[in-house]
C-alpha cells in the first residue's frame, strides 16, 4: 500500500481529527524520555477499544507495525517507533470508568494520567501506591506496559501488584479479557501478569482493573547523613531487620548531594558520603514509634546528622532535595542517562563502589541515587550527547554497569524496562533458554511480529544499544 | 530572551537542555485540550531543535504549532531542566516572520499601535462603530447571523468611550509634599477601553500622596510585537518610551497592565544597547506591588460586603513574580470576604489576541477558569490585567451567569476608599 492510500484508509476508519502524518507530527512522536529517536509513519489517537481494534486489523492488512504509546515518558525507548510504523497514542482514552469502594478496585482506560488517578482515589480516602517519578504526566497504560515502580516499591510493591484484570487488544484484533475483581484468582495462567511489563510487544491494554488500598493516615520523614557509605548501608539493613518496612528508603551519594546543594542551597551537609531519606506511613502512633526507631538506628550506625519532620511542611522540605535531583544534575551537563540496574539489597554498597570505579575508569560523571531499600539504584550518567568521544566511553561504562549488577546477583532493569536500550543485553541475564522461552511466547501471540518490534528482543541481531 | 546575533547559539543551548522528560505535558493548557503531543511544549522544543539543525523547514504546520502557544510561561517556570520554552517559541516566531513574512492581519493591527495618532484613529473608529453599528447589530438581532463565531467574538470588544483616557486628564496631578514622583504608563487597554481602571489608579496614587504624571505621547510597550516575533518594531517603541519617560526624572514608572509591566521590565534585558534602558526597567512597578512595597499603605477604608476571588494573570505572576500583593490589598478591605479559587494561576486563555486568532481553543481553555471562578460563589473576580479582564468578562457574559463582575484589584480598593 502506498503512503497516501494508508493515510486515506486511516482517516476513513478514524476521521481526520485522529490521524496525523505531517513531518512535524512525526517528529513529535519520534522520542520518549531517553535520547533515542525513531520516526513513525503515522500517528493515530483512538478513543475507544473498537477504534483500537480497527487500527490493529488495518495495520495487519497494510503490513505496518504497531507502536503503542502513553505519555512518552519511558526511560528505555519502549515507545520509540521503528520503521514502517503506526504510533497508537492512547492519551485520549483517559476516563476513570469506575471506582468501587466496597471492593476497593477501579476500572480505568489506559490513557489516564497516573497523577490524576492518584487525586481521584485519594479524594475518596483510597490509595493507589505505584508512583513512578513521572506520575504527574505518565499514564496507567504505560505503567502497565513497563511495569512501573517508584519510591513506594519497598513497602507496597510495583504496578504488577495492583493489576487485577486487563482488557487487551491482541495482534489480529481479537479482544482478550483476563483477571477480574477478586483478590484470589487461579483460573488458568496468570495472564494480567504476562501482559504487565510486556512493553507493548503482546497487545494493547485498552482497560485495566486496579487494586486499591485504604489511605494511610499519617506520613513522617527522616533524613540522616553519614560520613561513610558503609554506615548508611548498614543502617538500611538494620532498619529492615528491626521489623520496620518504611514506605520509602532513598539514598543520595556525594556527587548527587553536591549537585543538589549547588542548585537548591537547601543546607545539605557537603561532607556527607551519603544521605538517607526514609519515610514511614500508617497510624499516627505506629509512625511515631517507627520514626523514633529509625533515627536511633541511623545514629547507632554513625549518622552525624538526622532530622525528623514535625508536620507536612517539614516533610515536603525534607523531600525537596530528593525531588530536585534530576533538575540539579542537568545543570552540570545537558544529557542525563538514567539507568536502573538493580541488585539485592545487601549488595547496595558493593554496587555503589563498582559504580564509582566505573566512573573513574572511563572518566565520566555518574550520580548515584535511588531506592536503596529495594536495591533499585539509579546511576545517572551526566554527559553531553554532542561530545562523541565521551559518548563512546559512556557506552562502555553502561555495559560495565550491567555486568556489575548481574555479577552481584541483580537485574538489568528494576523498573524502566528493556525497550531498545537494553535489548542487546537481554541474554546476559535471561540466558539462551530464557530468551528462547520469551521469544516463543512472543511468536505465538504475535506471529507476524508487528507489535512493537525491536523492543525487548534484538532485531535481526543488530545491537539496540546506544546507536 | 536574547534577540541578537548570538540568538541561534542561545537557542541551541536551550534545546539541548531539554531531556524530553515530558513533565510539561501536564502544564500546557493548549496540550491539555488537544492531547496531541505535537502541541506539547516538549514537541515545540524538539521541532525548534530540528529547525536549528537544518532538518526541518518552516511550514504552515510548524507555524501553526508555534502560533498555538499562549506564552503563559507555565512550562518555562516549571521545567525541571530550566529550559526557557516560551522564549524559544518567541524566537521561533521571529525566525518564521523573517523567512515567511508576518501574518497580514497581525501586522496591520500592530502597526496601528505604533503612534498616539494612529492609536487614536483606531480608537475613534471603534468608538463610532460602538456608538452606531453595535447597538443596531444587537437590537436588530443581526449579530446572531454573523458568520462563524463572529457574533460571539464581537462581544470581546469592550465599550469604547468618546475620549481616550489620557485626553480626559491633565498631564500632571500634584500630590502632597514629599510624595513619590510617579509617571503612569497607561497602556493601550486603559487608554482605549478601560478608562475606569485609570481613574482608580489616579485616585489611589493621589490618596498615597504621589505626584502623578501622564505623558500623552507615550506609545505601545511593544509586548504585542515581542509576542508576535516582531522584535525590531518593539525596539523602536522601547526607545521612544525610554526617551519620553526618563525625561520626567521619575521615582517610579507605574503600570496597571500585567503585559505592559512585563515588557517594560524587560527593556533593560532585551534592548540593553538603548541608553537608559536598564534604569528605566529598574523603575517599573506594577500598581499592586507599588502600593504594598513603595508607599505606606495607611488608607482609611470603608467596609465592603463582597465576596471576592482573584485570578493570577500569567504575565503578573510568572512574568513578574507579583501574586501576593494583589491578595494583600484585597484582604485589607474590611468586610470583604476573600475566597481563593482552585488553580488561580491557570491561564484564562485570553492571551492578548489568542482569543481572536483561535477563538474556539481559547474558549475551551477559558471554560476551566469560568468553572473555577463560579465555584467560589464570588460576586467579584479581580485580575490585575486588562487582557484577562476582557477574556473573563466575555466568558462570564457569553457562557456564565453574566452577573459576576470583573475588576482590577485597584478598582476594588478605590471603591473602599470612597
Amino acid at each position: 500500500m502506498s503512503e497516501k492510500s494508508i493515510a486515506k484508509e486511516l482517516v476513513n476508519i478514524l476521521g481526520h481529527k485522529k490521524v496525523f502524518s505531517s513531518l512535524e507530527d512525526r517528529i513529535a512522536y519520534s522520542y520518549d524520555g531517553t535520547f533515542i529517536t525513531g520516526m513513525p509513519d503515522f500517528v493515530v489517537l483512538p478513543e475507544t477499544t473498537g477504534e483500537i481494534v480497527s487500527v490493529v486489523e488495518f495495520a495487519e492488512k497494510a503490513k505496518m507495525n504497531i507502536v503503542p504509546r502513553g505519555a512518552g515518558t519511558g526511560l528505555s525507548g519502549g515507545s520509540v517507533p521503528g520503521e514502517n510504523s503506526i504510533v497508537v497514542d492512547l492519551s485520549r482514552m483517559n476516563r476513570i470508568l469506575e471506582i468501587d469502594r466496597e471492593n476497593m478496585t477501579a476500572v480505568v482506560e489506559p490513557g489516564l494520567v497516573t497523577g490524576d488517578f492518584h487525586r481521584a482515589v485519594e479524594d475518596r480516602k483510597l490509595f493507589y501506591p505505584p508512583d513512578p517519578g513521572s506520575s504527574s504526566v505518565c499514564t496507567i497504560g504505560g505503567n502497565v506496559a513497563e511495569c512501573a515502580g517508584g519510591m513506594r516499591g519497598l513497602k507496597y510493591g510495583v504496578t504488577r501488584d495492583y493489576v487485577m484484570g486487563l482488557e487487551v487488544v491482541l495482534p489480529g484484533g481479537k479482544v482478550l479479557d483476563c483477571g477480574g475483581k477478586t483478590v484470589k484468582n487461579v483460573t488458568g495462567y496468570d495472564l494480567p501478569r504476562l501482559f504487565t511489563g510486556s512493553e507493548g510487544t503482546l497487545g494493547i491494554v485498552s482497560k485495566a482493573v486496579l487494586k486499591l488500598l485504604p489511605m494511610p493516615g499519617k506520613r513522617q520523614a527522616v533524613m540522616s547523613a553519614f560520613k561513610y557509605l558503609d554506615e548508611a548501608s548498614s543502617a538500611v539493613v538494620d532498619i529492615l531487620n528491626s521489623g520496620i518496612i518504611p514506605v520509602a528508603l532513598e539514598i543520595m551519594d556525594d556527587y548527587t548531594i553536591h549537585s543538589v546543594e549547588n542548585y537548591l542551597k537547601a543546607g545539605l551537609p557537603l561532607d556527607a558520603a551519603a544521605i538517607l531519606l526514609i519515610e514511614s506511613d500508617g497510624r499516627e502512633e505506629a509512625v511515631k514509634a517507627e520514626t523514633a526507631d529509625i533515627q536511633k538506628i541511623c545514629v547507632n550506625n554513625g549518622a552525624f546528622l538526622t532530622r525528623l519532620s514535625q508536620d507536612e511542611r517539614e516533610r515536603a522540605e525534607l523531600w525537596r532535595a530528593r525531588k530536585a535531583v534530576s533538575s540539579a544534575l542537568v545543570q552540570q551537563k545537558p544529557t542525563k542517562i538514567s539507568e536502573d540496574a538493580t541488585v539485592p539489597r545487601k549488595q547496595v554498597p558493593a554496587m555503589i563502589r563498582r559504580l564509582k570505579e566505573i566512573s573513574q575508569k572511563h572518566d565520566i560523571d555518574i550520580a548515584i541515587f535511588g531506592h536503596a531499600g529495594d536495591g533499585n539504584l539509579h546511576p545517572n550518567i551526566i554527559t553531553d550527547q554532542r561530545d562523541a568521544a565521551e559518548m563512546a566511553r559512556v557506552e562502555k561504562a553502561i555495559e560495565e554497569i550491567f555486568q556489575a549488577a548481574l555479577e552481584l546477583g541483580g537485574t538489568l532493569s528494576g523498573e524502566h524496562g528493556i525497550g531498545i536500550m537494553k535489548a542487546s543485553f537481554l541474554s546476559w541475564e535471561a540466558g539462551e533458554t530464557g530468551v528462547e522461552f520469551m521469544r516463543s511466547i512472543k511468536q505465538n501471540i504475535d506471529p507476524k511480529g508487528i507489535f512493537n518490534p525491536g523492543k525487548i528482543f534484538e532485531k535481526n541481531g543488530i545491537r539496540g544499544g546506544l546507536k | 530572551m536574547i534577540l541578537k546575533n548570538e540568538t541561534k547559539e542561545w537557542m541551541d543551548l536551550q534545546v539541548n537542555r531539554c531531556s524530553k522528560c515530558g513533565s510539561c505535558r501536564d502544564m500546557c493548557p493548549v496540550f491539555k485540550e488537544v492531547l496531541v503531543e505535537s502541541y506539547a511544549p516538549r514537541a515545540r522544543v524538539q521541532l525548534i531543535k530540528y529547525w536549528l539543525k537544518g532538518e526541518l523547514s518552516i511550514s504552515d504546520k510548524y507555524r501553526e504549532i508555534m502560533d498555538m502557544c499562549l506564552v503563559c510561561q507555565t512550562c518555562t517556570v516549571n521545567c525541571p531542566n530550566g529550559v526557557r520554552v516560551h522564549e524559544l517559541v518567541l524566537n521561533a516566531r521571529s525566525a518564521i516572520n523573517e523567512e515567511k513574512g508576518m501574518n497580514w492581519t497581525i501586522k496591520t493591527s500592530l502597526n496601528m499601535l505604533k503612534s498616539p495618532f494612529k492609536q487614536e484613529m483606531v480608537r475613534k473608529s471603534l468608538e463610532v462603530y460602538s456608538r452606531f453599528m453595535r447597538s443596531a447589530l444587537k437590537s436588530s438581532g443581526a449579530v446572531k447571523y454573523l458568520p462563524g463565531n463572529l457574533g460571539k467574538m464581537e462581544s470581546l470588544l469592550p465599550a469604547v468611550h468618546k475620549k481616550g483616557f489620557r485626553e480626559m486628564h491633565p498631564q500632571v496631578i500634584t500630590g502632597k509634599n514629599g510624595g513619590e514622583r510617579v509617571v503612569y504608563f497607561t497602556g493601550c487597554m486603559t487608554q482605549m477601553f478601560y478608562p475606569e481602571i485609570g481613574e482608580e489608579v489616579i485616585k489611589v496614587l493621589e490618596a498615597a500622596g504621589c505626584s502623578v504624571h501622564i505623558p500623552r505621547t507615550q506609545v505601545c510597550c511593544g509586548f504585542p510585537d515581542i509576542i508576535y516575533g516582531n522584535i525590531g518594531e518593539a525596539k523602536e517603541l522601547a526607545a521612544r518610551n525610554i526617551d519620553l519617560f526618563m525625561g520626567y526624572k521619575p521615582d517610579y514608572i507605574i503600570t496597571d497592565c500585567a503585559s505592559c509591566g512585563e515588557a517594560l521590565k524587560h527593556y533593560g534585558d532585551y534592548f540593553s544597547d538603548i541608553e537608559g534602558a536598564g534604569t528605566f526597567s529598574s523603575l517599573v512597578r506594577d500598581i499592586s506591588y507599588f502600593l504594598v512595597h513603595n508607599v505606606t499603605f495607611d488608607f482609611e477604608l470603608n467596609s465592603m460586603k463582597s465576596i471576592v476571588t482573584y485570578h493570577d494573570p500569567c504575565h503578573l505572576k510568572r512574568g513578574q513574580g507579583v501574586h501576593e500583593e494583589p491578595r494583600l490589598i484585597l484582604q485589607k478591605i474590611p468586610g470583604l470576604q476573600f475566597v481563593e479559587m482552585s488553580a488561580p494561576d491557570r491561564c484564562c486563555g485570553g492571551a492578548g489576541t489568542f482569543n481572536i486568532m483561535h477563538y474556539d481553543m481559547s474558549m475551551d481553555i477559558g471554560a476551566h477558569k469560568l468553572a473555577d471562578i463560579s465555584d467560589t460563589g464570588a460576586d467579584i473576580v479581580a485580575a490585575g490585567c486588562p487582557a484577562c479582564r476582557t477574556q473573563i468578562r466575555h466568558l462570564i457574559e457569553q457562557y456564565g451567569d453574566g452577573k459576576i463582575q470583573v475588576q482590577h484589584p485597584v478598582e476594588v480598593l478605590a471603591r473602599a476608599l470612597e
